[in-house]
């Protein structure tokens, strides 16, 4: 029954080690060059030598990536300009080089102490993603630590090529504490667990189709679903955001009004709802029709 | 035969006269035994007499707050010199009736949701205390000098006849039920529902006299349910180490486990780091311990042969209906649970009590009480001591004794009494201290010169820190269980004091081990090795049967 320890409960740099090939990891601007936020030393705050993001180059079975991981533990992963700047010029180096860029997600989007800096931040990084794309050079978002992809971070996964989810990752734009703060208890209760993952949930996600993976809470069964990705990549045409935004119109008819996420999942063609909560990732995978 | 017509001063029957009375004054607001909600309030009033002895069923878990809060609803006018027994003083309404004057005295055992307003109501000096108790200790009181004219109890069900049905928590009822009912008391249960047919008979319609039906159940604490996911590397390896140097040395065959993370990492650690330990029947079969979910992974791999509770737990009713073979039953096929009973084989049949404590001074005192918080007792000092009423031998029991090198007037055995902490609590506040908080002059003074030592240090055999663990038992002298503690106490001050040829002694002796000492690498400790490492994890073990609280789910 012993298992390897859960991609969730690991650091950003246990994650990375965990999930390209081993030893292969080169980091850039690392800790030693301490280049971090001049934001948070203005405001007194204790500031972070990567600035809360690890960056590099490595290998994943032996193919050339590229390969960010968040750091949650640093004011929630939180974007500030030198963090989003790290993003952004990875993902450019991975559209020079034409190499797959893999992203670790664990942020509740932009640094609300450098917030202009950060949302200019986020923007830049989406550009990169859209170049790369460009150039059919795969981007993958991987969705399972924590905190989960919110806010910036939550619209910035969606530009890229896939997104790979744990049942325990979430994806929104608003938290669930912010939702609450503007719909009121009755709506949406934060403290309610079950609601706040059926409605940003991994599994959620894949049903809907905005996930394009479900797996284990766990390194190796991330690294295997993003390794069939990395060849893959398509650009982003007013073709195909107009085909998504008539997805989305859709689901917004079909879904809209709907207030028990139970019933999106029975809309999306889970038949044993209880069942189907209690399964690991690739059982729901494999039990669930999905939908698109 | 008596003479006629002697003047007869000894007491007859004066309260059974009185009890009719007080019952009589209920007249038609009863209907037989059935009081409808909306009369609770008068009918309070008129069985409860100033100056009476009143135990409110307020239990670790399950409360009888509905006629609590009926009961608060009266005023110093309605009734006053109350004096209150009880185990828990839990609920907002059970300050207010200290807050409104009409207490003359109260008995107890623990308040810890309430540890914070009792701290401000003594400060106010509106709490007068008689003493703190331990359950067992309060139950045998209302026996002798606190017998409680007025019960007001809780059940899951009564039927027509007034039979009571207590569910999964039984807990406290019946000991609080036999004394009153069988010296002419007033027993008043509050039920959750009244049905034609009860499932079992808990409590026989004889010793009850009135009922209502609350409009709401009954308050239900889901108190020990621990999530694995909150469980740190620094507890299992704490985890491991206890494993290896008391469970497996000590062959422990009984148990009681408090319900902190630090045990239910033990719990989880059973079925993968015990099994390849090879200690599969060898330890851990017998357990007084609620149903704790976490050890579903341990039941399930067969390791326990028997569990019986002091109480239920929230969420585990089809799980312990399901494995009646472990948990005690009863006809109708759910769990049974009674804490008298629970406590007295936590005191006299059991190789090991091993919890926590916030608190443990130079001489191994333990203590959960500061000047802001007055938390009390509950049970854990009828487990965590040394019962000297004990005579049947085990292995542990012998071992453990021979260690200590009983004199000739001592028992030749000692019961494992654990406490089991890291050597800081949260917020870096230091656990191990030269003075108990509990040693206030403030407390002492509110509680008659007595303390609120939770376990004393005399009793505690080991304590087992993330640095070690110390065999208090094998220590010849005063001097040195207190070189033994600083040795475990780490970086808090009063492990800074340690002095290292002192350590190194009395770990050449075995008295202090480190990690290693007992076979424990500590880079492997890791949460990996818990057999489920979240609720979710749990409820696959248990096949589906375990239902958590709602706070627990996430899926």
């Amino acid at each position: 029954m012993t298992r390897g320890p859960l991609f969730h409960e690991q650091t950003a740099r246990q994650r990375i080690a965990a999930l390209v090939d081993p030893g292969s990891f080169g980091e850039l601007l690392p800790p030693p060059e301490r280049i971090t936020s001049p934001y948070l030393a203005q405001l007194g705050i204790p500031v972070s030598f990567d600035d809360g993001v690890v960056i590099g180059r490595a290998k994943l079975g032996g193919k050339k990536i590229y390969i960010a991981a968040q750091v949650g533990q640093f004011v929630g992963g939180a974007v500030g300009e030198i963090h989003g700047a790290k993003l952004t010029g990875l993902f450019k180096a991975a559209a020079r080089d034409r190499a797959p860029c893999v992203l670790l997600i664990e942020s509740g989007g932009v640094r609300l102490h450098e917030g202009s800096a950060g949302e200019i931040a986020i923007a830049e990084t989406m550009r990169a993603i859209f170049e790369c794309r460009a150039k059919k050079v795969a981007t993958i978002a991987v969705i399972g630590s924590d905190i989960g992809a919110y806010g910036g971070m939550g619209i910035l996964s969606t530009c890229c090529d896939f997104r790979v989810m744990s049942e325990h990752g979430r994806l929104g734009i608003s938290g669930p504490i912010v939702i609450e703060k503007w719909m009121g208890k009755k709506a949406y209760d934060s403290s309610n667990r079950a609601l706040v993952w059926k409605t940003s949930g991994g599994k959620t996600k894949y049903l809907l189709g905005d996930a394009d993976a479900l797996v284990h809470d766990d390194a190796g069964a991330i690294r295997d679903a993003v390794a069939k990705l990395l060849g893959r990549s398509s650009a982003v045409t007013l073709k195909s955001v107009k085909a998504r935004q008539k997805e989305l119109e859709k689901r917004l008819k079909r879904f809209g009004a709907t207030t028990d996420p139970n019933d999106v999942w029975k809309g999306m063609g889970v038949r044993d709802v209880a069942a189907a909560s209690l399964a690991s990732g690739p059982e729901f995978a494999a039990m669930t029709r999905r939908g698109k | 035969m008596r003479e006629k017509g002697i003047m007869n001063t000894a007491k007859s029957a004066l309260r059974r006269q009185n009890k009719a009375q007080r019952l009589e004054r209920v007249g038609k607001l009863a209907r037989g035994k059935f009081v409808s909600p909306n009369n609770v309030p008068q009918v309070l009033k008129r069985i409860i007499e100033s100056g009476d002895i009143l135990c409110l069923e307020g239990d670790n878990q399950k409360q009888a707050d509905f006629l609590a809060n009926q009961l608060a609803t009266l005023n110093r006018k309605d009734l006053h010199d109350i004096h209150l027994v009880m185990s828990c003083i839990t609920l907002p309404a059970h300050i207010q009736l200290f807050q409104k004057g009409m207490i003359r005295q109260v008995d107890f055992c623990y308040a810890g949701p309430q540890g914070t307003a009792v701290a401000d109501l003594v400060k106010a000096k509106k709490f007068p205390v008689g003493a703190i108790h331990t359950y067992n200790e309060l139950y045998a009181r209302y026996y002798m000098d606190l017998t409680p004219r007025v019960a007001l109890i809780a059940a899951a069900q009564a039927d027509r006849k007034g039979n009571l049905f207590l569910a999964a928590n039984t807990e406290d009822t019946p000991a609080i039920v036999e004394p009153t009912a069988f010296s002419d008391g007033i027993v008043f249960a509050q039920v959750n529902e009244i049905v034609d047919r009860l499932p079992r008979i808990d409590i026989p319609a004889d010793q009850v006299d009135l009922v209502v039906e609350a409009p709401y159940p009954m308050h239900l604490q889901a108190l020990f349910t621990r999530d694995p996911a909150a469980i740190t590397d620094v507890q299992v390896l704490m985890a491991m180490v206890a494993l290896r140097g008391i469970y497996e040395k000590y062959e422990v065959q009984s148990l009681n486990h408090g319900v902190g993370f630090n045990t239910a990492a033990i719990e989880l650690l059973l079925p993968t780091y015990g099994e390849r330990l090879g200690l599969k029947g060898k330890i851990c079969k017998y357990w007084m311990v609620n149903p704790l979910p976490t050890m579903i992974p341990a039941i399930e791999s067969g390791w326990v042969e028997s569990v019986f509770a002091v109480g239920g737990e929230v969420g585990m009713e089809r799980y312990t209906a399901a494995h009646s073979d472990v948990f005690f039953t009863g006809r109708d096929g759910s769990f049974h649970s009674n804490r008298a009973m629970g406590q007295l084989a936590g005191h006299y049949a059991i190789d090991m009590f091993i919890g926590a404590s916030l608190q443990i001074d130079i001489n191994g005192n333990s203590s959960t009480v500061s000047k802001n918080r007055i938390t009390g007792f509950g049970g854990a000092p009828n487990m965590g001591c040394q019962p000297t009423g004990r005579r049947h031998p085990s292995k542990a029991w012998l071992k453990v004794g021979a260690e200590a090198n009983p004199g000739p007037g001592a028992l030749p055995g000692r019961k494992l009494v654990v406490q089991m902490v890291e050597t800081f609590q949260s917020g870096r506040v230091p656990t191990f201290v030269e003075r108990l908080d509990a040693q206030d002059p403030s407390i002492r003074k509110a509680l008659h010169g007595v303390a609120p030592v939770m376990i004393y240090g005399d009793d505690v055999t080991h304590i087992v820190t993330e640095e070690g663990i110390a065999n208090l038992a094998a220590c010849r002298s005063i001097a040195e269980r207190q070189a033994a503690i600083r040795a475990v106490a780490g970086y808090t001050p009063v492990g800074l004091k340690r002095k290292k040829r002192e350590t190194e002694e009395l770990r050449r002796r075995g008295i202090v081990q480190l990690p290693e000492d007992v076979g424990v690498r500590p880079s492997e400790a890791s949460r990996s090795l818990l057999a489920a490492q979240d609720i979710k994890g749990l409820v696959r073990w248990s096949n589906g049967l375990y239902d958590p609280p709602p706070q627990f789910v996430d899926w």
